[in-house]
């Protein structure tokens, strides 16, 4: 049964490595290297027999090379040993895949994660789409820059390998630190979609397209503008900005001027405590022009035109859509 | 008498000793301290050897590809190895004078 005598031998060779964790990788490929030329001259049954069990192995082989008998394997938990089993299963999911030298979901995860660092560090608006990230609107950017990072990533590992020991704990702790991090960032995640040189909030309303809907306008049948207050089928109420609007000019309660957020303000309608009624539309939204803030004003389309094939439950006709060039 | 303690004493000596006859590899190397009558030489204890002496630049080594399994590393000896086995040849030599006559009966002042 070779399979299964492999096995043994494979599972033994694994066990000394990773009780040899904390050796440079280059001396502990060596050492695996005499004792896997070793293991090929024995029968399967009578490895742990010549050899002793993995432990005995270990520290009988710890001691004469005069190395510290209480790494690794005394400890329960050490970062070289998780280190070393991450290495080892990235090592065994590029031998499955027989494309060992690119072993990808490995490889793709330092390059994210290197791609998000820089991110991060770079003021975190950039990016951070998954599992392809967007650059300013653009999936091929992000994708360019994604094999970059991930080619960049894949040569500081090298580099990192070669002089392993001094940078070693902090690259740990960065990978590590970053997935940990990125369980606890839905909110950031969520606002660092990109949409042009604004950010895109996925807490917003959202037109067909993905564009953001910022205003609602309403108009009667008679084509009069109407404010009113909107609310989903749940009974909330519809808001179409960034939620940290509302929660800014909530903790504002006697700011009535517009509350400036990116590129435009708004200024919300207050009841009589001075709360904001965040859901009456149409919003008094500006913008940034020539003189400061100007007001933005209503579509240019104006009211929706008569459509005289779509009527109401009364046969009435009633406008539904708007035709284009058609001012109000 | 358990020897154990002996050998660890002498292990460096006697790995450089076996590798001085001609480069090996590490299963070999143990066989040859094996029928030497090195017995109780764990196979462990000759690899951690031959790594701490290795590093400690006595050892030069080659990679070997073998017909019957994954290649093989043999050992060699290099100058300071043999510097070394030498000073060990004189120590030897002088302590096992020592302590024949010791053991033999002979004057102990």
């Amino acid at each position: 049964m070779t399979t299964t005598l492999s096995t043994i031998k494979t599972h033994y060779l694994e066990q000394v490595a990773s009780g040899l964790a904390d050796l440079p990788e280059d001396d502990r490929e060596e050492v695996l290297q005499d004792v896997s030329a070793h293991l090929a001259e024995l029968d399967e049954n009578e490895v742990e027999a010549a050899l002793g069990s993995p432990d005995d192995f270990i520290a009988e082989f710890r001691a004469s090379a005069g190395l510290d008998a209480d790494a690794p394997r005394m400890r329960k938990w050490s970062l070289a040993k998780a280190r070393a089993r991450l290495d080892e299963a990235g090592r065994r999911l590029g031998e499955v895949s027989r494309w060992q030298a690119w072993r990808p979901l490995w490889i793709w995860t330092h390059g994210w994660l290197f791609l998000s660092t820089i991110a991060v560090l770079g003021g975190g608006t950039a990016f951070r789409r998954f599992p392809v990230p967007a650059i300013e609107q653009s999936t091929i950017v992000g994708l360019a820059l994604l094999v970059a990072a991930t080619w960049l990533s894949v040569w500081v590992d090298r580099r990192r390998t070669r002089t392993r020991e001094a940078g070693s704990f902090l690259y740990s702790s960065v990978v590590v630190l970053l997935l940990f991090s990125s369980l606890f960032w839905p909110r950031d995640i969520a606002r660092a979609y990109p949409h042009g040189e604004e950010i895109f909030y996925p807490d917003q309303l959202v037109g067909p397209s993905g564009d953001p809907i910022y205003n609602i306008y309403a108009y009667d049948l008679d084509g009069n503008p109407l404010e009113v207050l909107l609310f989903d089928q749940n009974g909330r109420p519809l808001r179409s900005l960034p939620t940290w609007v509302y929660e800014e000019a909530e903790q504002n309660p006697g700011f009535r001027e517009p509350f400036e957020y990116g590129e435009g303000a708004v200024e919300f309608a207050r009841d009589e405590f001075g709360r904001i009624i965040p859901n009456l539309y149409p919003l008094d939204l500006f913008q940034h022009g020539a003189y400061g803030l100007e007001a933005m004003p209503p579509p240019a389309l104006g009211f929706p035109q008569l459509d005289d094939v779509v009527t109401d439950r009364n046969d009435e006709v009633v406008p539904t859509t708007i035709t284009p060039g058609v001012v109000d | 008498m358990d020897s154990t303690q002996l050998l660890k004493g002498v292990l460096d000596s006697a790995v450089l000793a076996v590798i001085e006859r001609g480069s090996t590899y590490g299963y070999d190397l143990v066989r040859q301290l094996r029928s030497a009558g090195f017995e109780d030489v764990g196979d462990a204890s000759v690899y951690g050897t031959l790594r701490r002496l290795f590093n400690g630049g006595y050892l030069s080594s080659e990679i070997v590809p073998s017909e019957e399994g994954p290649a093989r590393k043999y050992y060699g000896i290099n100058g300071a190895g043999t510097d070394m086995l030498e000073r060990s040849r004189k120590t030897w030599h002088e302590f096992t004078t020592v302590m024949n006559s010791l053991l033999d009966g002979g004057e102990t002042e």
